[in-house]
Formats: C-alpha cells, structure tokens, sequence
C-alpha cells in the first residue's frame, strides 16, 4: 500500500508552483528593463538597481524554507517534477493577463504537464528504502540499540 | 542562435541539477550546513549564467531544455540518493519534459 502524501507536502508543493510562478515573472520583468546590448557586468549591476529584483529575492527565500521543508519529507524526483506545473501556471497568467495567445499546441503542452505531474503522484513519494531505514531505527531505539 | 547561447543553456541546467542534489542532500544528510552552503552558491552561478541565456537565446527555446534538469536530477537520485524510480515516475518526467516543450513553441 502507497503511504499517503500529507497534505502540508501538498500545500508545501503548491506554495512552490506559486512561488516559482511569481519570481519567475518578475525576473522576467527585471530582465526586459535591461537593454541587450549592455555586457555582463553592466547587466549584474543594472539587476541590482530593480525594485523586481528584490521582491523576487524575498519570495527566494520563504521559497528556500518551503523547499527544504518539502525535501525533507519526499524524494528529489518525486518533488521537482511536480513544481514542473509552474510552466502552465505563466502560461495561464500570460494568456490572461498579457493576452498572449494559447495555441493549440500549448494547449496539448498543458495536457501532456498535467499528465506527467498525475503519473508521478501516483508514486510513492518516499522510496520504501527510506522508510525501511526508520522502521530500523525505530525498532533499534525500542530495544535501545540505536543512538539517542 | 549563438552556440554560446546554447552551451550556457547546458551549463544552466547542470548547475541546476547539482543545486537540487545539493538542497536534497542538505535537507536530509547530518552534513547540512556544508551541502546547503554548496547548493546555495551554485544557485548564485546559476542566476549569473541565466540572466546571460535571457539576453542571447530566446526564452522560448532556454525554457523547454531547462526542463531537460528533471531528466538530470532524476539520473542523480537514481545513482547518488538511491532513489526508486518506477516506471511511472519515469514516464510522468517524460512527458512534461515533452509538455513543457509543447508550451516553450511559438
């Protein structure tokens, strides 16, 4: 039987969709305010003068606090495809706020992510090996074997 | 598109597999200080080589090979954190590597 995910990992994976989602798009809007000639130095420190810039930091670092959290209770590749969901959530926005056009194409893009994200959340989210491992080290600390 | 262009695309996505690896490996190994300091200067690299990718290759082209990173961070947890990869799982990586290919076309 597949152990269920909790739903404070859930949470914890959809607060990262949305984090994601929202630094990316003002990275992105950081970015566009710099004109494309400038070289790699001029770039860094015009980056630094954004207002945007900093608002994606900050949401940076509740999403580093997230993202740790989430890593601690499920496996890397269980965990990183799923905030995968972000590339429809911009779609999503940008189509709705911008007015970008949604082809076909992108739509059958959106399908095949959800898809993808449908097919991982049917698996374990923790491979069993770990779980063996704590069921040792529980047993070891019953019969007082293991390391306090 | 510039083969420069191309090639800190590919450098991106390594960073961003190491960095990965590094935050899995701070959130769980008793060495954590070591590996989140680790994941967090790779991650500074990584703003530095893509914020160049965002100036010289088009977006809708960095997108979809960053998604190239699952495929990357899937092998590492396979190999590096023996993680159990199941047919389903490997499947679902594969197909929104290809959706988010779909979605990166104009």
């Amino acid at each position: 039987m597949m152990p269920k995910l909790p739903v404070q990992i859930w949470f914890g994976l959809i607060l990262a969709v949305v984090l994601d989602t929202s630094v990316q798009i003002s990275w992105k809007a950081a970015e566009m305010n710099i004109p494309s000639s400038a070289t790699g130095v001029e770039t860094i420190l015009s980056t630094l003068t954004q207002p945007l810039f900093y608002g994606a930091a900050l949401m940076f670092v509740v999403q580093y606090f997230n993202w740790m959290n989430v890593l601690k209770h499920v496996d890397l590749s269980f965990a990183q495809p799923i905030t995968s969901l972000s590339n429809v959530s911009i779609l999503l926005l940008s189509a709705s706020l911008l007015g970008e056009d949604v082809t076909i194409t992108r739509w059958m893009g959106v399908a095949l992510i959800l898809a993808g994200v449908w097919f991982i959340s049917t698996t374990a989210h923790k491979t069993d090996l770990a779980d063996l491992t704590n069921e040792v080290e529980k047993d070891l600390s019953v019969s007082g074997l293991g390391a306090k | 598109m510039q083969p420069f262009g191309l090639l800190l695309v590919l450098l991106t996505v390594a960073l961003e597999s190491c960095c990965q690896f590094c935050f899995k490996k701070g959130a769980t190994s008793p060495n954590a200080k070591r590996w989140i300091a680790t994941a967090i200067s790779i991650y500074v690299l990584q703003v530095i080589t893509w914020t160049y990718v965002l100036h010289l290759v088009d977006i809708s082209i960095a997108h979809p090979m960053c998604s190239l990173s699952l495929v990357l961070v899937a092998l590492m947890s396979l190999i590096f954190l023996k993680e159990k990869l199941t047919p389903q799982r490997w499947m679902g990586i594969f197909l929104i590597v290809g959706g988010t290919t779909l979605v990166g076309l104009r």
